[in-house]
């Protein structure tokens, strides 16, 4: 028999380990400034709403730096078959979408709620009842669009992967598992932003409230397998319910109008 | 609370349309990945019955004298070599059926659904190509068997390999002895090659370094080289119990008289 077998054997092993490992230590650069970007954003729990924008901003230079990380990686990964190696980075790539949805639902939240203020604020000097269906439009009227596939691959300097699956691309799958690691993230921000919040606006839950529903009802669009992305979904009723119960809690005190 | 309202409506609209459009890829995936493992499991069992068909094949009476040399080449039983190209057939019919399936990115998204069909498979045809022409077929005859359009890693092969060498030492077991024309028993020349080719893919394969960050991974590569020890050892053992019984036996006989090379 061909003896050769043995050497090409230890070959393919060897080259397949080193890309695997260059392929490691890019992804771990990519970490690192998700990492940073996410601490920013995590003030979000200890700060008022309308301040959410003012430091949604200070994540800019970060948001670079990760898509020139993510462009390194890219750069690597494209001289191999995508589906090869991409387990080595998909959670990296869904916590990066993560980030950018966070972002973007930050800076829309935080000038809602100011709007918000604006309007109750006019609304108590003048203490009119006609004025509250038209403020209670304002309140979803203003809630945050979850972040499109387009932009969120705009965002991070990626292909969005519906048409050309061969290029290095965010899957389907690594954005709809963002889009629940948000879910989680606002249903904790629900509580946050009542702790937080300035002259009895407690509006930020209602929004929150009503987006993640929004994105419940997406959810049960989809026809999921026994997976991973299934075992996730099913976990957002928790989430849903988490909000739902800071809304009874506030409308029950009368907290939020009604 | 302030859930309804005429914006209200349309937002929740636009959220389930555009989920509606990630649906009609998920379905396509889910759909590509089912056909891949349903492919997968007819391959794996159909391979699996040419691998047992081979089994049951005696060796000694499919011999035959080659013109050429004093090598020797088995002709299989018509029954068994009907089996094993009916269930061939099953197999180009499952690889068939997702061809599309596998070409492009889904060659390595389904790579793992596939994967196990094929090293079934690679053991199949290294299994019946050993018996056939004593020789082990390269990556390269076994990835133009398959088909260049079906992805075969050269883990696979090699994965495929170890598997074969299990169905070799059984082969070699069952096929143990054979009784020369003076009615004496003797270790038959194809369990002494099968020993052979066993310590020399012993010793080969324990020289590689497997690193835990490859696709072949080391735990996989372990357990596979922990088997291939143990049928290095079973076949040994019955050479050699049947080496020591063969001094009870006719006179006459002496052990690695009749095959070439008489290493035991």
């Amino acid at each position: 028999m061909d003896l050769e077998i043995f050497n090409k054997c230890q070959d393919s092993i060897d080259r397949d380990s080193e890309i695997r490992e260059n392929i490691r230590n890019l992804t771990k650069a990519i970490d690192q400034h998700i990492r940073s970007i996410v601490s920013i954003l995590s003030t979000a729990h200890s700060s008022v709403p309308s301040s959410f924008p003012t430091f949604a901003a200070r994540t800019s230079k970060s948001f670079q730096f990760l898509k020139e990380a993510i462009q390194n990686l890219a750069a690597l990964a494209s001289q191999h078959p995508f589906y090869k190696y991409n387990a080595l980075w998909s959670r990296t790539l869904q916590n990066a979408a993560f980030a950018a949805f966070f972002r973007d639902w930050l800076v829309n939240e935080g000038n809602s709620y100011n709007a918000y203020n604006c309007g109750s604020s006019k609304q108590d000097k003048s203490d009119q009842p006609v004025e509250t269906a038209t403020e209670n439009e304002d309140v979803t009227a203003r809630v945050g669009q979850l972040t499109s596939l387009e932009r969120v691959c705009e965002t991070l300097g990626v292909k969005p992967g519906l048409e050309d699956e061969s290029a290095f691309h965010l899957t389907l799958e690594e954005y709809l598992q963002a889009t629940i690691s948000l879910i989680s993230e606002l249903s904790r921000l629900a509580v946050n932003s009542v702790i937080m919040a300035e002259n009895s606006n407690y509006s930020t839950p209602i929004r929150i409230n009503y987006f993640i529903k929004q994105l419940q009802a997406g959810f049960l669009v989809l026809n999921l397998k026994n997976d991973a992305l299934r075992s996730r979904v099913d976990s957002i009723k928790y989430d849903v319910k988490k909000v739902e119960e800071v809304i009874y809690d506030l409308s029950l005190r009368g907290l939020i109008k009604k | 609370m302030s859930v309804s309202g005429s914006s209200a409506i349309s937002d929740r609209e636009s959220v389930t349309t555009r989920f509606s459009s990630f649906a009609a890829a998920l379905d396509a995936h889910h759909d590509a990945r089912d056909r891949v493992i349903k492919a997968s499991r007819d391959i794996t069992a159909a391979s699996k019955k040419i691998i047992f068909a081979l089994q049951r094949l005696k060796y000694a009476d499919a011999e035959v004298q080659r013109g050429d040399s004093d090598k020797t080449r088995i002709k299989l039983p018509p029954k068994i070599d009907s089996d094993i190209a009916g269930l061939g057939r099953k197999i180009k019919d499952a690889f068939g059926s997702v061809r599309d399936d596998l070409q492009g990115a889904g060659a390595w998204r389904y790579q793992r659904q596939i994967s196990g069909a094929i090293q079934e498979y690679i053991e199949a045809l290294l299994f019946r190509e050993y018996l056939m022409e004593r020789r082990i077929l390269s990556h390269e005859e076994v990835q133009t068997l398959i088909g260049d359009e079906f992805l075969v890693t050269y883990t696979d092969y090699i994965l495929g390999l170890f598997d074969t060498t299990g169905e070799l030492m059984r082969f070699a077991i069952t096929n143990l002895s054979d009784v020369t024309s003076s009615h004496a028993v003797q270790v038959s020349p194809i369990a002494n090659q099968i020993c052979q080719l066993l310590r020399t893919l012993r010793i080969g394969f324990s020289g590689v370094r497997v690193n835990s960050s490859s696709h072949l991974s080391s735990t996989e590569f372990v357990k596979k080289m922990n088997t291939l020890h143990s049928s290095v050892d079973k076949v040994e053992r019955a050479v050699y119990s049947l080496v020591v019984r063969g001094s009870e036996l006719p006179e006459g006989w002496m052990p690695g008289d009749d095959d070439g090379d008489g290493q035991i």
